[in-house]
């Protein structure tokens, strides 16, 4: 493999990271409160605001049913208009972050749901509001679920990322389809795969090792 | 000996509220109803519920599962509201209150836990800091009075440990001084020990007894086992279907149980209940060479075996002890004791007599031969 190849998946690697990064960061600003309230807003629960929560809950399926290549072709108008421009590693960040949110909202939602409902009582019972409950008990004890789910979702959307390669998106994915596949070159190929399950590994063993550290029902050793 | 003298006779069924303005807690005529749900017809939790709590007392509430003692707890806090009549907590009537008005109320009432609630991602320290903050407390403030609370149940060695760290009867010390946190008035008690071990029990019983003693706080606490009334409370209700059945002063109400479920509750306690092999050997009528088997139950200290043996020297009568057990409650020791007795009514007679002449309730059973 000569060094030009090796600088092209060192810079497809980056780009990668670099629209992953983003797209998470935004989803996550979005999607964590997104499912705090999906968590906490239905019928007879705490915030209790059940046409919200439906209204929200069906947006939040709409999207996550749409097959993310649909996604990314459909809302190329959107990402233009938010983007400038609809191909490139920019533009990518779009879809990326339009499919993360309802994902990691979900995610969060399931372990905000986790928390044991005596925690609530018993804050209820000292007189907390709806928010101090949220914000001192539900999401510190829902910490390391909600660890471990942004780390699926960094997972989930490094695979989300090599689709948009489909559409000029740019990073590791894009470098597989045009030289791996179109090419024919199979060392490149081979290579972004190996790259791809670096990063996963990397990923997921990094948000295993902090979920438990931030897991306090574990003993520590 | 002077327990020994005839008691006068017990206002039972009559509630024995104290007078209205002593009292912290008072339930009026109170019924809750579940709406129906999933197909299931609307359920009676509780009804015509008149109960009140004396200020500095602990009354204990007890009755099975599915009684209604969690949704009576949780009215007092207004977790959970009432469907008819009144909830009175410090003259406050909580039953029409806001959430926000209820919230202050909330402040001022403790609440401890059969499964400690405690926050796993907070060290025992932050955990009792909790309803400071909620209450807006400032953190040198907090400081203050978290760590003599810490010293009060025995944990100050272990303020920064998490609830993981902690044995149960660790946690349920916690749970308390996190409900003392705010100073309360009232202290809730739910099944606080029923998933810890008796003598875990026996400590975190005693520590809720100083509490009381020493602060003065009143505590209502819910049990399904008769050995936490007795030994912590002085009032008792019994719940039985949402009713309270039958309610007074504990030593009262379990020396002489008038309700079939305060019954089944004694249980072998105090002899309420016979042996096993005794129980089916007994019967109705007397066939000749039998022997009645009568139980005489005493309240208060009483020596038992110059009770039996007074018995055999001043009349002469055979005494047949069969089975027999003292306890204490509130404080105070009672027992039973089942004698076998010559079945000949002459004697017989002269015996119970003997036996009411030192103000011990004595009662035949049945024969045995």
């Amino acid at each position: 493999m000569s060094a030009d190849i090796a600088w092209l998946i060192w810079e497809a690697t980056l780009d990668t990271m670099w629209m992953v990064a983003i797209a998470m960061i935004i989803a996550t600003l979005i999607g964590i409160p997104l499912g705090v309230f999906l968590a906490t807003s239905g019928r007879g629960e705490l915030l209790a605001a059940p046409l919200l929560n439906r209204v929200l809950g069906l947006i939040v399926n709409a999207t996550r049913s749409t097959p993310f290549i649909i996604l990314v072709v459909a809302i190329i108008p959107f990402t233009r208009l938010v983007a400038g421009t609809s191909i490139g590693t920019k533009a990518a960040i779009v879809p990326l972050t339009i499919a993360a949110t309802p994902f990691i909202a979900r995610l969060i939602e399931t372990a905000i749901r986790e928390v044991d409902q005596g925690l609530v009582e018993a804050a209820r019972a000292m007189g907390a509001t709806p928010l101090q409950i949220v914000r001192k008990v539900l999401l510190p004890e829902a910490i390391p679920a909600i660890v471990l789910s942004l780390t699926l979702a960094v997972v989930s959307m490094i695979g989300y990322s090599a689709m948009v390669g489909a559409v000029g998106g740019g990073g590791l994915g894009d470098l597989g389809i045009r030289y791996g596949y179109q090419r024919f070159m199979p060392d490149v190929m081979a290579a972004v795969v190996i790259v791809l399950i670096v990063l996963v590994q990397g990923v997921q063993s990094i948000g295993d090792r902090l979920a438990r550290r931030l897991n306090r029902r574990l003993r520590q050793s | 000996m002077n327990m020994l003298s005839p008691t006068a006779p017990l206002e039972r069924g009559v509630t024995p509220s104290p007078p209205p303005g002593d009292a912290l807690v008072r339930f009026e005529g109170v019924r809750k109803v579940y709406p129906p749900r999933a197909g299931n017809a609307s359920f009676v939790a509780l009804d015509h519920i008149d109960l009140s709590v004396a200020r500095g007392s602990v009354l204990g509430v007890i009755g099975r599962s599915g009684a209604g003692k969690s949704t009576l707890i949780r009215l007092v806090n207004g977790l959970e509201k009432a469907s008819a009549g009144r909830v009175i907590v410090d003259g406050a009537d909580i039953t029409g209150m806001s959430e926000r008005d209820l919230r202050g109320v909330r402040r001022a009432i403790g609440m401890v836990f059969q499964h400690f609630n405690l926050l796993s991602s907070r060290t025992a320290y932050d955990n009792v800091a909790l309803p400071l903050e909620i209450a807006g407390v400032a953190a040198a403030d907090i400081r203050r009075r978290v760590e003599p609370l810490l010293e009060l149940v025995g944990l100050a060695d272990k303020r920064d440990r998490y609830p993981a760290e902690l044995s149960g009867g660790q946690k349920q010390r916690v749970g308390i001084a996190r409900a003392l946190a705010t100073r309360p008035k009232a202290l809730l008690s739910d099944e606080a020990t029923s998933a810890l071990d008796p003598e875990t029990t026996r400590s975190i019983l005693d520590l809720l007894g100083s509490i009381n003693a020493e602060l003065g706080l009143t505590i209502l606490l819910i049990t399904h086992e008769m050995s936490v009334v007795a030994r912590i409370a002085r009032q008792v209700a019994v719940l039985d279907a949402g009713r309270i059945v039958e309610q007074g002063d504990v030593y009262d109400v379990f020396t002489r149980p008038q309700h079939a479920t305060t019954r089944s509750f004694l249980g072998a306690v105090s002899g309420q209940k016979l042996p096993g092999w005794l129980a089916g050997r007994l019967r109705a009528e007397a066939r000749p060479g039998d022997q009645a088997v009568v139980r005489v139950v005493f309240r208060g200290p009483i020596a038992t075996d110059a009770l039996v043996s007074g018995l055999v020297k001043t009349h002469g009568v055979d005494v047949n002890i069969l089975s027999g057990a003292v306890d204490e409650v509130a404080g105070r020791p009672f027992g039973a004791l089942v004698l076998g007795l010559p079945a000949d009514p002459a004697t017989l007679t002269l015996a119970l007599a003997w036996f009411a002449g030192h103000g011990l309730d004595a009662e035949v059973l049945g024969h045995v031969g």
